[in-house]
């Protein structure tokens, strides 16, 4: 049982700005119809809502662009210095379930041996304060792969917007740690409460929890040859848009930049929907079509990643299903791969 | 309108060296999206409203190296498009086959009334189209009124603009992937070697990405708006094209490109240039 806590919404100026004196802190900001998540104090709205963020969450802890080290060469011989991912622990407020899920699929990849340092620090040094979300598009089918968007597995606290009053659930130590700089707003109720209080103040509005996307076969060579590649081939522009829009889409390139006897080396976002992510110096390239590419990104999702650690790697976001802009839709190509499955094509 | 769509392509599709037919389709309520159809018997997939907004000349270049004719359904703009490909070979008009779709201009994102992309847009003039649906001739569109939102502004206040405009933009490609006049084999952005571009995407990339790209489509912009359109951070791209489009007005007083049969200007040269580089006077 924890104790449940509240504190009054016009509070929420004031609280942020508590935790920006111990804490750096981000939150979803609205600027005109522009959404994302950025670090405070900046000019805007800070949105609390079922409304997603232009760019995921991946960007706090897989910067689009992330310098890895710095390269001086003298006399002496070449300098090499490390860059610092991070500076000062973070709390990371107001951000959704699927967001807070797609970093537990982003950890397989990045604390798994050799660990990703940059990642892990992050990692470590970041507070997760969700908000409990009751659905807001028809895109959404995070309730299809597991996720709870009122109570998401992963959060260190969750906010709950009752009308008057946001409440706060505490849940890690490293959630915990909030209650002493938030004491002045807080209220606490004479009632305790557990993950069903919330349920009974907020119910789904909307969210599809029937796209089978645990059903789609684990073997890989039975779905090459399927004629759905081929169609939405033709349709895909390769724009790259969804990898960069994913939650989980985490490929980066690596590169160098030399300015006179220093340098520095990068990485940045990348993307294979790029024919030349998988060319060779050759001039081969494995995946010589949109056909290949296309395929790879979703069977990655839906195939690949689950056989090597058992989940999809998909969170139901929905955000390459409003940006594509020639309406290729991931919940639409999960259906089908299992509906020919079941028709045994 | 759509049955006589359906059947223009049911007959196209009964030819024996008709490879595909690209149109429009809607499944479940879903967004209208491109159809690419192949055998007569697919025909009932297609569709043809206010919401059919990709320019579906975009996917020619692609489809003009496969062999066979390719039929193809095309508003007023994105004749114009396929009419600048033509003149550029990058699809040979005996390799197409086209019907025209009297556009009374696409609907706006929210409410019924007329997008603001359509606003101004002329069908081109003289096109020879295989078919059509109704008569080819530019509607009573709203016309286009000077854009305000730069006008008074000092070079430094435009920066500024530009400034904000541009660190919206996510560095996703998704502007150059949906233009019908990026058909270049390798674009500058995705040469490795050499390596024009970096992948860092600062503020400084973004503004050498959005030059680069305006400069490259100056002349060849049809305006469209699939760009805008497509774009998920709302950067206004059309202002830049708009910009290009009236710069080739009052410099060559040259109007609307794909309009006519006359080339765009910077597509061809005169003797009578008065560049001395073209032969003018000195």
């Amino acid at each position: 049982m924890t104790k449940l806590h509240y504190f009054n919404k016009a509070d929420l100026p004031a609280v942020l700005n508590v935790l920006q004196e111990k804490w750096d802190v981000f939150a979803p900001i609205k600027r005109g119809v522009e959404l994302r998540i950025r670090e405070l104090p900046f000019t805007g709205e800070v949105y609390l809502g079922p409304k997603k963020p232009l760019i995921p969450l991946k960007m706090l802890f897989l910067p689009e662009v992330e310098d890895l080290f710095l390269l001086d060469i003298d006399k002496t011989g070449p300098h090499i210095t490390p860059m610092e991912p991070i500076a000062r622990e973070r709390v990371i407020w107001g951000v959704l379930g699927c967001d807070i899920a797609s970093l537990a699929l982003l950890d397989r990849v990045f604390l798994k041996k050799p660990v990703d340092e940059a990642y892990r620090k992050r990692r470590e040094q970041s507070i997760l304060i969700a908000m409990a979300c009751i659905g807001e598009g028809p895109e959404c089918f995070c309730t299809s792969l597991g996720i709870d968007p009122l109570q998401p597995t992963g959060a260190d606290a969750v906010l709950a917007d009752t009308g008057e009053t946001y409440l706060i659930t505490f849940i890690t130590e490293k959630g915990k740690r909030l209650i002493e700089a938030l004491q002045p707003f807080l209220k606490e109720s004479a009632e305790t409460t557990d993950s069903r209080k919330i349920k009974e103040v907020l119910k789904l509005k909307y969210n599809r929890g029937d796209i089978p996307a645990d059903q789609v076969p684990k073997e890989e060579k039975k779905l090459w040859d399927l004629s759905i590649w081929g169609d939405l081939a033709s349709r895909c522009l390769g724009c790259g848009v969804c990898t960069v829009l994913c939650p989980t889409c985490h490929c980066f390139d690596v590169e160098d930049e030399q300015h006179g006897s220093s340098g520095k080396r990068f990485r940045a976002w990348d993307s294979c929907m790029n024919p030349g992510f998988t060319r060779m110096a050759s001039g081969e390239n494995p995946r010589p079509t949109q056909r290949e590419r296309l395929r790879q990104r979703f069977l990655h999702k839906l195939t690949y990643f689950p056989v090597k650690e058992g989940v999809p790697a998909c969170v139901g976001c929905g955000r390459c299903i409003v940006n594509c802009p020639v309406g290729i839709k991931i919940d639409q190509i999960i259906t089908e791969i299992v509906k020919s499955f079941c028709r045994g094509d | 309108m759509e049955n006589k769509l359906r059947e223009i392509a049911r007959e196209f599709l009964q030819q024996p060296d008709a490879q595909c037919f690209i149109g429009y389709e809607q499944v479940n309520e879903g967004p209208v999206r491109p159809a690419f159809i192949h055998t007569p018997g697919e025909v009932n997939r297609l569709v043809w409203n206010r919401e059919c907004y990709t320019n579906l000349a975009a996917y020619l270049p692609k489809f003009a190296k496969t062999g066979g004719i390719v039929g193809i359904a095309v508003k007023g703009c994105d004749a114009r498009a396929l009419r600048e490909l033509i003149r550029a070979r990058q699809v040979e008009r005996s390799k197409v086959f086209i019907v025209g779709l009297p556009c009374t201009g696409l609907k706006a994102p929210e409410g019924e009334s007329i997008a603001e992309r359509c606003f101004g847009c002329i069908f081109p003039k003289d096109f020879q189209y295989d078919a059509v649906l109704g008569p080819m001739t530019t509607p009573d569109f709203p016309p286009r009124t000077e854009d305000e939102t730069l006008s008074g502004l000092s070079p430094e206040e435009r920066f500024s603009f530009w400034e904000k405009e541009i660190e919206k933009c996510i560095g996703c490609d998704l502007c150059r992937k949906i233009c019908y006049a990026c058909f270049c084999p390798e674009c500058i952005f995705e040469s490795r070697q050499p390596r024009w571009v970096t992948s860092r995407r600062s503020l400084t990339e973004k503004f050498f990405y959005h030059s680069v790209r305006a400069l490259h489509l100056a002349g060849r912009c049809i305006g469209c708006g699939e760009c805008e359109r497509g774009c998920p951070a709302g950067v206004r791209l059309m202002l830049i094209n708009r910009q290009l489009q009236k710069d080739l007005q009052d410099l060559f007083d040259y109007k609307g490109i794909g309009v006519s049969e006359e080339p765009p200007p910077l597509l061809t040269f005169s003797k009578d240039d008065p560049d001395p580089f073209f032969g003018g006077d000195q």
